[in-house]
């Protein structure tokens, strides 16, 4: 500490730590406010089982691809504190076959980024995601349709949580050309 | 321009004495830790992480301010040297040791 330079080593490194402690509470909040947010209302309707040829394959197969229409109102509000980066906000198709047991498939998704756009209120809203199932075919297959949501933080650990949850809707054989269903 | 340039280096070095040193340590380290405080409490009770930072890098210009240039308070200790031990009496009887060596081995 006797000429500048060694002070300004001296306190540079103070500063380092000051900061690590500074941003090691900012991150130990995130787990104290409460993240409470109200009862989300969803809606899944016009659910449809197609045959077609996926546009993302190399090699194209015919399979089956699940299309649903959903209404969605919900308020995000809540999960939007001083440690809040964005949150990402998707919906998920949950449904179990014989083969695999638990299958999960976002079909829908949404970054929001303040509390400003935290509001959702969908209308017959458009899937974004292709719905294919591994085997090729959505037989006998039923599935809940969850909005879940993912906490960003500026600092500090992701959190996850879930809005609402439908009851298992059964999807419909799928539309055959020629063929009445 | 040799003059000029120990002019800087003597001015830039910003020597301070021991007591200033401890003086200046105890004043950075209890800045930075109590902006530190400052800075956390009143962003989480306004809930806004940018006024936490702009608090903390206040605390951290301040702390530069008050630690960085060698003011003349953290020098008003200096170092109390120990009188100077006269010099004359030890060379010549350094000198008279040798001689009585040199006749010692003529014989």
């Amino acid at each position: 500490m006797y000429s500048l330079a060694q002070r300004a080593n001296n306190v540079s490194a103070s500063v380092t730590s000051a900061l690590m402690a500074l941003l090691a509470l900012i991150a130990f909040t995130s787990f104290l406010i409460p993240t409470n947010i109200d009862p989300a209302s969803l809606k899944v309707s016009n659910l449809n089982v197609v045959l077609g040829r996926s546009n993302h394959e190399r090699y194209p197969k015919a399979r089956e691809f699940a299309f649903a229409q959903f209404d969605l109102v919900a308020d995000l509000t809540p999960l939007f504190h001083w440690n809040t980066k964005q949150v990402i906000v998707y919906l998920v198709a949950d449904y179990s076959t014989p083969k695999h047991a638990s299958n999960s498939v976002v079909v829908w998704d949404r970054i929001i980024r303040s509390s400003k756009y935290a509001k959702i209120n969908i209308a017959r809203g458009k899937q974004k995601y292709e719905f294919k199932e591994i085997t090729d075919s959505f037989k006998n297959v039923s599935a809940t349709f969850s909005l879940q949501y993912n906490i960003q933080p500026h600092v500090g650990a992701l959190q996850w949580g879930e809005v609402v949850r439908t009851e298992a809707l059964k999807l419909p054989a799928v539309a055959k050309r020629g063929v009445a269903r | 321009m040799d003059s000029l340039c120990t002019y800087l280096q003597s001015h830039f070095e910003g020597k301070i004495d021991f007591v200033g040193q401890e003086q200046t340590e105890k004043l950075a380290r209890s800045i930075l830790w109590a902006f530190t405080g400052i800075s956390f409490l009143a962003g989480f009770f306004v809930q806004s992480l940018r006024l936490t930072f702009i608090i903390f890098t206040f605390g951290i210009v301040l702390a530069l301010v008050l630690v960085l240039p060698a003011y003349p308070v953290y020098n008003t200790h200096p170092i109390k040297w120990l009188p100077r031990i006269d010099s004359q009496a030890t060379a010549k009887s350094g000198s008279e040791k040798v001689a009585t060596v040199e006749t010692k081995k003529d014989r």
